[in-house]
């Protein structure tokens, strides 16, 4: 790959920490993220020439992970489960850990296309039309799990703030 | 995103920003994503590897299992009167530029003649390297005219499909049956006899 390699390299180490973050929110498990990160990089490795040749890389790339994470989630004997409790403790004086619990517990009760389809909108902020290429579904069908989903995300976000007294 | 959705969504993305504020450091480079990805590319090569050995002997069943008392399927025949007792043969007589032409005359649509190298030969056994381009790039398409029989095989395996081999093997062999078929029998260590490269 040569000269190549190297554009891929910047590549990894620029969007490595983005897409990490898209992962985690995706399977809420840092290690697991990291893995679906790694994979969906090897992946682009493989089809770098082609793929930056092209010029549509983030997309590859997303759409790489997002099949991973569902992928994940299809497998029967998946060893990772999705789960609402954080392997990595928060301090436990954090005022925020309330709300990141509740989120992401109700994060983990959306159907894992839906959760995917919420991330991609509102985290990575990315329009109907590509969510929809990223899933490989149609327009509608994202903006209706959007809209629910976002509508159980407020349901949680509330509770948050009536239990917070604001 | 309309207007009453837009502030819904901007709290929502401030609180997902809450969840990633614990992140863990983060795995310093790529030389474990490039391991990764060398491992992927290996096991492709051997799948891809594996995958044409799994179809060259379908093929193989294929054939075998055409070559009854019909057998002008994937394989021709020539004229019985040709056919020697025993050994392998090369059609004497029957010019590259034939067999080519045999080969472009049943190319598929979107499929060409590459360009020509220009040591092409007869190589041991009847087989000749023709080299065409194809909608999915470069390939290579191998003809074997031996045996009495006309076979193609080309390889990416997946540029072409079964019956389009069976249709240039079927040409090239009604390129041989005009010129003559005549056979030549290849002595032991014998190698591309001129006869056939002529």
């Amino acid at each position: 790959m040569g000269r190549e390699l190297d554009g891929f390299r910047d590549y990894a180490s620029s969007r490595r920490t983005e897409l990490r973050r898209t992962a985690y929110l995706l399977c809420g498990d840092w290690y697991l993220a990291d893995d679906l990160v790694q994979d969906a990089l090897a992946k682009l490795y493989v089809h770098w020439p082609r793929v930056s040749a092209r010029g549509d890389v983030d997309a590859y790339v997303r759409r790489m992970l997002v099949n991973g994470f569902l992928a994940g989630r299809r497998r029967a004997w998946r060893r990772e489960l999705v789960t609402a409790q954080l392997p990595d403790v928060p301090a436990p004086d954090s005022a925020d850990h309330p709300t990141r619990d509740l989120l992401l517990r109700a994060l983990a009760d959306l159907q894992p296309s839906q959760r995917t389809i919420v991330v991609l909108r509102y985290w990575d902020d990315l329009s109907v039309e590509q969510t929809a290429a990223a899933l490989g579904c149609s327009t509608g069908n994202v903006k209706s799990q959007a809209s629910r989903g976002l509508a159980h995300l407020r349901a949680a976000l509330s509770a948050v703030a009536v239990e917070g007294g604001h | 995103m309309s207007d009453d959705v837009e502030p819904e969504a901007a709290h929502l993305r401030t609180a997902l920003a809450t969840l990633v504020a614990t992140e863990p450091e983060l795995p310093a480079g790529s030389a474990d994503i490039e391991r990764r990805g060398k491992r992927r590319l290996a096991q492709r090569r051997w799948g891809a590897i594996a995958g044409a050995l799994v179809v060259a002997a379908a093929g193989v069943t294929a054939v075998s299992l055409t070559s009854g008392p019909d057998p002008v399927r994937h394989v021709a025949q020539p004229p019985t009167e040709s056919e020697p007792g025993n050994g392998s043969q090369l059609a004497e007589g029957f010019p590259i530029g034939s067999a080519v032409n045999g080969v472009a005359a049943a190319l598929p649509a979107g499929v060409s003649l590459g360009e020509l190298p220009m040591d092409i030969s007869w190589r041991a056994g009847g087989l000749l390297d023709v080299p065409v381009v194809t909608t999915a790039g470069p390939a290579t398409l191998t003809l074997r005219v031996s045996d009495g029989t006309c076979e193609a095989t080309v390889l990416p395996i997946e540029t072409m499909t079964w019956a389009e081999l069976d249709a240039i093997a079927r040409s090239v062999c009604a390129e041989w049956i005009s010129n003559g078929s005549p056979v030549v029998i290849i002595g032991p260590g014998e190698e591309n006899p001129d006869a056939a490269s002529q």
